[in-house]
């Protein structure tokens, strides 16, 4: 019982992280109608960010995000403006294919630097614990959850309660129908693909902080996205937050209570079997799957 | 018997009634018109006939058997061909390509090369052959989608919009070639907003409205009739 | 048979004959390596082109295959104890007939969805496939890694054998996409990609050929993983079930042309040599952004790849040399069939 409380507890607080890296994603998607298969990447290199600026000039990895989530925000928009902008044809399976290149590059550029050892972002925290329900929750895994939680609420803020956010959702509803209502569709797109990127680091700190990881590590990382914004509805922001947390709780029940070494696959299948019966996925709209 | 009968059939999307108890019926060997203010239903009614949408009630008899909840397929096999009213062809692959894909179960096995230049020629596209389809104008699209259908030897073909977007030439082969097709015994139903178009093809006319049927029988009659210029002219 | 036929033929046998001279031309062994390497993934571009060229439904999970194919294959030859020698090239059959029927549920499940969401599930599907390697250590042994049978061949002839199995298999493939390009089968595949729901309204059974597609593309490269699995003679499951595999299929076709039936043959012959060259020739690292920003410049500047673009141009001075001959062409006419055909 106490083994169940566990995995519930622990998939949440590790949810959240995971709705961090999902939400923008998915709000890529949304707004640009692509996939940006670099995620895993711009999460990797948002973690070792976090790393280098803790590791070389002893910054909180907090507060270090003050730097890194500008400049991911700098990445990604210059991706857009060189890259996927350019795509006008078959756009969907063409960024899958630009962003996949972009990874290989981030990958490789990371590789270069950090070479292809795991490492862990080790802070003061990571130490400490509380006790919670019989067990010892480590305090990094609330401060992060915390963390997640608040960019969340400023990205809910941002899309509901501002006027450009109005023009971004305006977007994601239809592109030429926002264009010829004088929005600049292609700044947006690029406006977004920062904020995913800036989300990233954000995500990608708190992913270091729990894990410990490597270049190599955006495969895993790509997949679980993906697995996540495809279930909870490509597109769907809210969609995603919950098939985050919905997915990580199975995958820690798992692993806590029964076979830790076959909880990631169960991810999968679970993945697998929802999308047999629903192929819009939990939240999505039955016109998805005709696109 | 008719060869088609719609007979109650109601959709809805969402909260919009797009069929509501909409019947109709098509008799053998003749033109049908299915005229009716935008938003009437015309393009529904087609969806659900050619198994693109399952009706929430009623039933689609073809030939006196319910085909209503079939799939595309098996509909198209039965003999009924259907065209777009933005002409859905395969823009990548070249025009004899397209004429081969249309297949019926019954229709043997592939159609021959002589029958695929034999529908070219007769829709004037002959000499496109082995171009791509994507590289021809609007109207020579509708005319290849047009022949896609009678390559596969339907015995009912609906049309949507078939003289819409294209020049009055080309209006006019259309006219030519929906005669020339009637007269060798294809009946059609068919979409269409140009009145002179639908008036001078048609020997019958269905009119829809708000998803119902409000007036049918010979175009003279239909327009004259008070629920119709009621129907156009808003209310 | 006409004159550009009977060209096309010559060239093609003397492809072949100078592809099947290739170890007695060039009697080294690491030039052996990189050709049948570059084989393997001929058969397996090839092979993918069947499913993502042809019907348009880009697989990012069939690396899992080959994964499927060299476990089964090193499998199957432990329990059945098959000797290691030319016999042993026989189990590419068992690996490929395994990877064909796990190809059936697998892809019925994933071509129930289109587009992205298809993309996705075959990148799930191939993560499912490498956990399971890792997991099912009773039959793969998980991280530590399964042996194949030892290759009985010594020193310079080692290569010899892997070559021409390779070579066969490539040209297996490449006789088989053919066939395919010009068959009712694959003329129906074509009108999927174009648009699946016409298809289907025009009497095609769209999921029926679809999964017969997904099938065939998993058997081949099943046969290309076991093949690789008898070369290396160890695989592990991040090598045999790899992500970059998925992509480099992708990219040979992309590269040289998606849905062509010398696209991916090109895309192979150009991608595999560079990739092993940039491994050697660069730092860890530097040959990932070689090998990205290549694939970055393919789809951004020649989108359609090389084999059409290249094809084009020469049809285009082809056509405009005949006008210049001809009296007065209809100008129309020719606009048109400049852009025509696409076999």
């Amino acid at each position: 019982m106490s083994l169940l409380l566990d995995g519930i507890i622990s998939g949440i607080l590790t949810g959240g992280v995971y709705a961090l890296m999902a939400s923008g994603l998915t709000l890529v998607f949304g707004v640009l109608e692509i996939i940006n298969v670099a995620q895993g990447s711009l999460i990797v290199a948002g973690a070792f960010l976090s790393y280098a600026l803790l590791t070389y000039l002893h910054i909180n990895i907090f507060l270090g995000l003050i730097l890194t989530m500008p400049f991911m925000f700098l990445v990604g928009y210059v991706v857009d403006r060189v890259f996927v902008r350019r795509l006008r044809v078959d756009r969907v399976m063409m960024s899958i294919m630009v962003t996949y290149g972009v990874a290989l590059v981030i990958d490789g550029i990371l590789t270069m630097i950090f070479s292809t050892s795991y490492v862990h972002l080790q802070t003061a925290a990571l130490n400490q614990s509380f006790p919670l329900a019989g067990m010892r929750v480590p305090m990094i895994y609330v401060y992060v959850f915390l963390m997640s939680v608040v960019f969340l609420l400023a990205l809910y803020a941002l899309l509901y309660r501002t006027t450009f956010g109005q023009a971004l959702r305006a977007t994601a509803q239809n592109r030429n129908a926002a264009r010829l209502i004088g929005i600049d569709v292609d700044q947006m797109s690029s406006i977004t693909f920062g904020i995913c990127a800036a989300l990233a680091a954000a995500g990608g700190m708190g992913y270091g902080a729990i894990s410990s990881f490597h270049p190599n590590s955006q495969f895993d990382l790509i997949s679980r996205v993906l697995v996540i914004i495809v279930l909870g509805g490509m597109g769907n922001i809210g969609g995603a937050l919950v098939a985050s947390l919905l997915m990580l709780v199975i995958e820690d029940v798992v692993s806590t209570v029964w076979l830790p070494n076959w909880s990631t696959l169960i991810f999968f299948i679970v993945l697998a079997m929802t999308l047999a019966l629903r192929p819009q996925g939990l939240f999505g709209s039955k016109e998805a799957r005709q696109q | 018997m008719p060869l088609l009968a719609v007979k109650g059939v109601s959709k809805a999307f969402g909260g919009i009634q797009a069929l509501n108890s909409c019947s109709f019926s098509v008799d053998q060997g003749t033109v049908t018109g299915l005229i009716g203010p935008n938003g009437s239903g015309k393009t529904t009614v087609f969806n659900v006939i050619t198994g693109y949408e399952r009706p929430d009630a009623g039933e689609v008899l073809y030939q006196d058997q319910a085909i209503h909840g079939q799939s595309p397929r098996a509909v198209f096999q039965r003999g009924i061909g259907r065209t777009f009213q933005s002409p859905r062809i395969f823009p990548r692959l070249t025009l004899i390509e397209n004429l081969k894909i249309p297949v019926r179960a019954s229709g043997g096995p592939q159609t021959p090369e002589d029958d695929v230049n034999r529908w070219l020629e007769f829709v004037g596209l002959d000499r496109y052959g082995t171009a791509q389809a994507g590289s021809l104008s609007y109207g020579q699209r509708k005319l290849l989608e047009f022949a896609m259908m009678l390559a596969a030897n339907p015995q009912l073909v609906l049309l949507d919009e078939p003289a819409g977007g294209v020049n009055p030439a080309m209006m006019e082969t259309m006219a030519r070639l929906i005669t020339e097709m009637n007269r060798r015994g294809v009946t059609f139903l068919i979409v269409e907003h140009n009145m002179g178009f639908v008036m001078s093809l048609c020997q019958h006319v269905v009119v829809m409205h708000r998803g119902q049927v409000i007036a049918s029988g010979p175009p003279a009659v239909v327009q004259e009739d008070q629920a119709v210029l009621d129907a156009y002219l808003g209310d | 048979m006409t004159r550009r036929q009977a060209y096309n033929a010559a060239a093609l046998g003397a492809a072949l004959l100078l592809a099947a001279l290739f170890p007695v031309l060039v009697p080294n062994g690491a030039f052996e390596t990189v050709a049948i390497f570059t084989l393997i993934y001929i058969a397996m571009a090839s092979a993918w082109n069947i499913l993502g060229g042809y019907t348009g439904y880009v697989s990012l999970g069939h690396a899992a295959f080959f994964g499927v194919g060299a476990y089964a294959f090193t499998i199957l030859c432990k329990a059945w104890n098959v000797p290691a020698g030319w016999v042993t090239f026989l189990m590419l059959l068992a690996a490929g007939a395994v990877a064909g029927i796990l190809a059936i549920p697998f892809g019925w499940i994933a071509l129930r969805a289109r587009r992205h969401t298809f993309v996705v599930i075959t990148i799930a599907y191939l993560f499912i496939f490498q956990l399971l390697a890792y997991n099912l250590t009773n039959l793969t042994n998980g991280s530590a890694g399964i042996g194949a049978p030892i290759p009985p061949w010594m020193g310079s002839s080692f290569n010899i054998p892997f070559f021409y199995v390779a070579l066969a298999l490539a040209v297996a493939v490449i006789v088989l996409s053919a066939l395919i390009r010009r068959s009712r089968f694959g003329l129906s595949l074509l009108a999927i990609r174009d648009d699946e729901d016409r298809a289907l309204g025009l009497g095609i059974p769209t999921g029926r050929l679809k999964l017969t597609a997904f099938v065939i593309a998993a058997i081949f490269i099943a046969m290309a993983g076991a093949l690789y699995a008898y070369y290396v003679t160890f695989i592990y499951p991040q090598y045999a079930m790899n992500p970059l595999d998925d992509l480099s299929m992708a990219l040979m076709a992309f590269l040289g042309g998606v849905g062509t039936v010398a696209g991916p043959v090109i895309g192979a012959l150009i991608v595999e040599p560079s990739q092993q060259y940039f491994t050697i020739a660069f730092q860890s690292g530097l040959n990932l952004i070689t090998y990205g920003g290549l694939f970055l410049v393919v789809i951004l500047f020649i989108p359609r790849g090389l084999w059409p673009t290249i094809r084009d141009a020469l049809k285009a001075r082809a056509e405009r040399v005949r006008a210049q001959s001809a009296v007065e062409p209809p100008a129309e006419a020719t606009r048109l069939s400049a852009k025509g055909g696409s076999s």
